[in-house]
């Protein structure tokens, strides 16, 4: 996949521009906001990474601006703080999400990921099945080996997210804020106790589930 | 208070208007005292024999009525009630003087002797007593004019101070609440009051440089502290292979501490240093408790215990969505850790009043007397081994957030276990009325 990277701070720039090529995809930076803008509009990336703090038109003021122009690019807003407010300001101006500084280059590459997949995910089909397990997203209802499996809102929630994302790494912090809307870090493990009563619940067809340690998740097909 | 200075102002003016009285009545019956004397005297003077002061004294009384006479000698002539004892100068009341429509009732006299007679001089003393009180008319007048007067006065003037008081009271409560920029305002008349006033911003202002020093140089160095962390937990990322992932997972770990630990220092500082309520808005607290009841029920009952929610099923507050579930959540946290082996809690959302109650009690052994005491104080951390969150900042956190909506922890010893609370006020739901 191709990225923009619209990033002042070369160290930081460097560090996503060389873990992204690692990955496998193409990524193209520019430090300041005008060329960044330039470049957001007229070529054609799959997501951007744009910092919210620039030397010359700030983040949130050339996402107004590439929005009204109609551009539709998924963007992951960068920023220092994790001030509620300019989450929301960022938001509001087109952002798609929202990552703060410093972070793990697994959790920005997870979410850029999600991201690029996103339009696809608008046209998620009705009906995902992964082996003997077979999900009716409308009806919310679960059957493993055509069974029933009895799951509570917030463990459906969890596997239809990790479904629609399959074979990528979807992050602790990704769920908090998907599943919970918690725009925080609590030091219980949530996420955990939840995926081992889904596990549970899951039976065999828990095998899909794979934990990646310190980073998150993936549900995939067995190889 | 009022009535003490009431009190004092009209013993001053009656005691004043006393002193003039007296001493004016004292200076005009001497000048008409001294104007008898002389008119008496100079009969005698200018007389030789009784006989010749009679005629003066007809003279005298044809040419002008302002004085009565009599005269003692061989015979008595003249106005004949007037006493004859009369010695020197004395007052008389005289109700049997004939009346002439300028003769009052109370009379003034002075006698005079010589050649072998005495002559006596009166006159009405109802100039004076007119005088008396015109005066005690006058002070009384001019005593409640002035009476009023000091008192709008007063009032206005210690209105204007209660305003100007009031201002500093409502500037030292909004610095009290976290606004660092609260200033007091300035008349510019260079009166007493700007120049405390001024004194008092110029404090303010350093007090702000001080805090700003102080928290930045927490906020900046778990800032700066995150910067090689992250750059830390890539390099073992990366190096995951050669790490092995059981070691690369262990460090990884460590590291996220650290990392959580620097994030909880600056959400702390970015909780206390905010005053926008941008987005703040109109929320269901008992949707929120539940929420985080049920994202922590795994939890529990992992550790073979239960969370339960009890209260409202719907109440709204004004509030921040993110920081209010923070709070929850770190109440929540708190009571897991301090439940002991079966760790049970109870959060409830209730109505006090016009506030609402938000509670989280625990199983465990509560808190000494001591420390709850302390933990009521503004800026009081809880000590580390009863915090909960590992980085010791869990408390801290929700404190903060109680702070920034203008509330505050409270803390008391349930039966069993440890009630924090924190009250917010109640909001009538817009979303639902307004449609």
């Amino acid at each position: 996949m191709k990225f923009l990277i619209v990033e002042d701070d070369k160290d930081i720039a460097d560090f996503i521009r060389r873990g992204l090529m690692e990955a496998g995809h193409i990524a193209d930076h520019w430090p300041c906001g005008q060329d960044g803008l330039h470049h957001l509009t007229t070529g054609s990336y799959d997501a951007a990474v744009i910092d919210r703090l620039l030397p010359d038109i700030d983040g949130v003021t050339l996402l107004r601006q590439a929005r009204a122009g109609g551009n539709a690019t998924p963007v992951l807003m960068l920023t220092a703080l994790s001030a509620v407010a300019q989450r929301v300001e960022g938001l509001e101006a087109g952002a798609d999400d929202y990552l703060v500084k410093p972070f793990a280059f697994s959790e920005l590459l997870a979410r850029l990921n999600a991201l690029a997949r996103r339009p696809a995910l608008n046209a998620a089909p009705p009906n995902i099945s992964l082996g003997s397990l077979a999900v009716d997203r409308l009806k919310r209802r679960v059957t493993v080996n055509g069974a029933a499996v009895d799951l509570l809102p917030k463990e459906f929630m969890l596997l239809d997210f990790l479904l629609l994302h399959k074979g990528e790494l979807v992050t602790r912090t990704m769920l908090l804020e998907q599943i919970w809307g918690f725009h925080f870090d609590p030091k219980t493990n949530i996420v955990e106790t939840h995926m081992s009563r889904l596990r549970k619940k899951l039976g065999k067809a828990e095998k899909h589930l794979r934990t990646v340690r310190g980073a998150g998740y993936v549900i995939d097909e067995i190889r | 208070m009022t009535l003490a200075y009431v009190g004092s102002f009209l013993f001053c003016m009656l005691f004043i208007g006393w002193t003039v009285l007296a001493l004016l009545n004292k200076t005009l019956l001497g000048q008409l005292d001294s104007r008898l004397n002389e008119a008496a005297a100079d009969i005698i003077q200018s007389s030789r024999s009784e006989l010749n002061a009679t005629a003066e004294l007809e003279r005298k009384r044809a040419e002008s009525k302002e004085f009565l006479y009599r005269l003692d000698g061989h015979s008595a002539h003249g106005e004949t009630l007037i006493p004859a004892s009369i010695t020197k100068c004395q007052s008389f009341d005289a109700a049997d003087m004939p009346e002439d429509g300028r003769r009052g009732d109370a009379f003034r006299a002075c006698a005079a002797e010589g050649q072998g007679y005495r002559i006596t001089a009166a006159s009405d003393i109802d100039v004076i007593e007119d005088t008396n009180t015109s005066v005690q008319l006058g002070f009384l007048g001019s005593g409640l004019a002035a009476l009023l007067f000091a008192l709008a006065a007063g009032r206005r003037l210690s209105g204007h101070y209660l305003r100007r008081l009031d201002s500093i009271r409502s500037t030292a409560a909004s610095i009290a609440d976290g606004d660092q920029n609260a200033r007091l305002p300035l008349t510019h008349q260079g009166d007493e009051f700007d120049r405390v006033a001024g004194g008092f911003n110029a404090m303010l202002d350093r007090q702000r440089e001080l805090i700003e020093a102080h928290k930045h140089s927490g906020s900046a160095i778990a800032h700066d502290i995150r910067t090689p962390l992250t750059r830390l937990r890539n390099k073992i990322e990366t190096r995951q292979r050669r790490l092995g992932s059981a070691l690369a997972a262990e460090l990884t770990a460590e590291v996220d501490a650290l990392l959580s630990l620097a994030s909880a220092l600056l959400r702390l500082a970015e909780v206390d240093n905010t005053a926008d309520q941008k987005h703040w808005r109109t929320l269901d607290l008992a949707q929120q408790a539940r929420d985080v009841v049920e994202a922590f029920e795994p939890s529990f009952s992992d550790a073979n215990g239960k969370i339960t929610y009890k209260g409202a099923t719907a109440a709204f507050v004004h509030a921040d969505q993110n920081l209010i579930q923070q709070l929850i959540a770190n109440l929540v946290e708190n009571a897991l850790q301090h439940s002991g082996e079966k760790p049970n809690a109870e959060v409830s959302v209730s109505a006090s009043g016009a506030a609402l109650i938000l509670g989280v009690t625990d199983s465990g052994p509560g808190l000494p007397q001591s420390q709850i005491e302390r933990f009521e104080k503004p800026f009081y951390r809880l000590e580390r081994s009863y915090d909960s969150s590992g980085t010791g900042l869990g408390l801290a956190l929700a404190a903060a957030i109680a702070r920034r909506h203008k509330t505050k922890l409270t803390v008391a010893n349930g039966d069993p276990g440890l009630f924090v609370s924190v009250a917010l006020p109640a909001r009538r739901n817009d979303a639902e009325t307004g449609g």
